[in-house]
């Protein structure tokens, strides 16, 4: 069992987040806890467990660790590519200051599921702030890939994507959304069209992403859409200090 | 406008006569992103009217989305 601190996270709660890993039963966390408490002095600590592990999960709750999020990982394996022709809008990679901030402003504004932004015991807009880091972050890492939906008539960026490639042929999806006057239009589902697009002409054959469980729109078009496969589901904990 | 109220209604897995003119679309539990899109492509094919998402964002009900239809006809 190992305690990591996450730095986005960090920056975005102005105080120290620390993330469990490598959960073990076995190990006694009274003691464990103390010395990542010693090493980062966090405001908060989260751990996921797999949702059949009830007793790691009553383990961490009587320790002081509350339920805060449904988390589903899923994987799609691409085969065709989906028919884009006739539609209006560009997908390209932002390049300039100007598109990063209206792509971080949308960030900001149009995702409401975060486990920071639903916490009952955190602030409201840290869940937006939170996106806006993520997204800053792909910007600037090296392997990870952020593009924009555009409208290619006028140029308006009407969402955006995040990704980053773990092999040859594997992407992991970070976050796909569109600017929050065009959510339930079906634009996020045409964005995911250029997405994968994007992906079959980069060699990409196997996607993997996460999804929170209260997002039934975005579960409901993963599934039952595109065909995504659920491969695992986790409980995700904290402790506020 | 009969007509197209019952394919909608088929699509989005109400009764007909659950909907009318002035039922607001965000009202019906399947009116989501993958919902708007599957009526989207019904009114293109069915009608041969292409509507973007920017245009079903100023929609409100039903019958105001059988007007732009029917203005692009």
């Amino acid at each position: 069992m190992n305690a990591q601190l996450n730095e986005i996270d960090s920056q975005v709660l102005g105080a120290n987040v620390v993330e469990i890993v490598d959960f073990s039963r076995e190990d006694e966390f009274s003691a464990f806890e103390a010395e990542y408490i010693r090493q980062f002095q966090p405001r908060y600590a989260l751990c996921k467990l797999p949702v059949e592990d009830l007793t790691g999960i009553h383990s961490m709750e009587k320790n002081g660790f509350c339920f805060v999020e449904f988390q589903v990982r899923s994987e799609l394996r691409l085969r065709d590519r989906y028919d884009t022709a006739g539609l209006p809008y560009v997908y390209k990679p932002v390049e300039t200051d100007e598109d990063l901030k209206t792509v971080l402003e949308t960030a900001a504004t149009t995702f409401t599921d975060d486990r920071f932004s639903i916490d009952p015991d955190l602030p409201n807009e840290l869940g937006g702030a939170r996106y806006r880091y993520y997204v800053q972050k792909s910007f600037d890492a090296d392997d990870e890939l952020l593009h924009k939906l555009a409208n290619g008539d006028t140029g308006e960026i009407l969402g955006f994507n995040t990704c980053k490639q773990l092999s040859d042929t594997e992407m992991l999806l970070f976050v796909a959304g569109v600017t929050p006057r065009l959510k339930a239009t079906g634009l996020g589902t045409i964005l995911n069209y250029y997405v994968f697009n994007d992906f079959l002409d980069r060699g990409i054959r196997r996607i993997r992403t996460h999804q929170s469980g209260r997002n039934y729109p975005i579960l409901n078009v993963e599934v039952g859409h595109f065909g995504f496969r659920v491969v695992q589901t986790l409980v995700v904990l904290r402790k506020l200090y | 406008m009969t007509e197209f109220q019952e394919k909608l209604a088929d699509l989005l897995g109400v009764e007909p006569d659950e909907i009318g003119p002035d039922t607001l679309l965000i009202s019906l539990e399947e009116w989501d992103s993958l919902g708007t899109l599957t009526v989207v492509s019904m009114i293109d094919g069915d009608y041969g009217v292409t509507i973007l998402s920017e245009e079903i964002a100023g929609v409100e009900t039903v019958g105001q989305l059988w007007e732009l239809v029917e203005s692009r006809r």
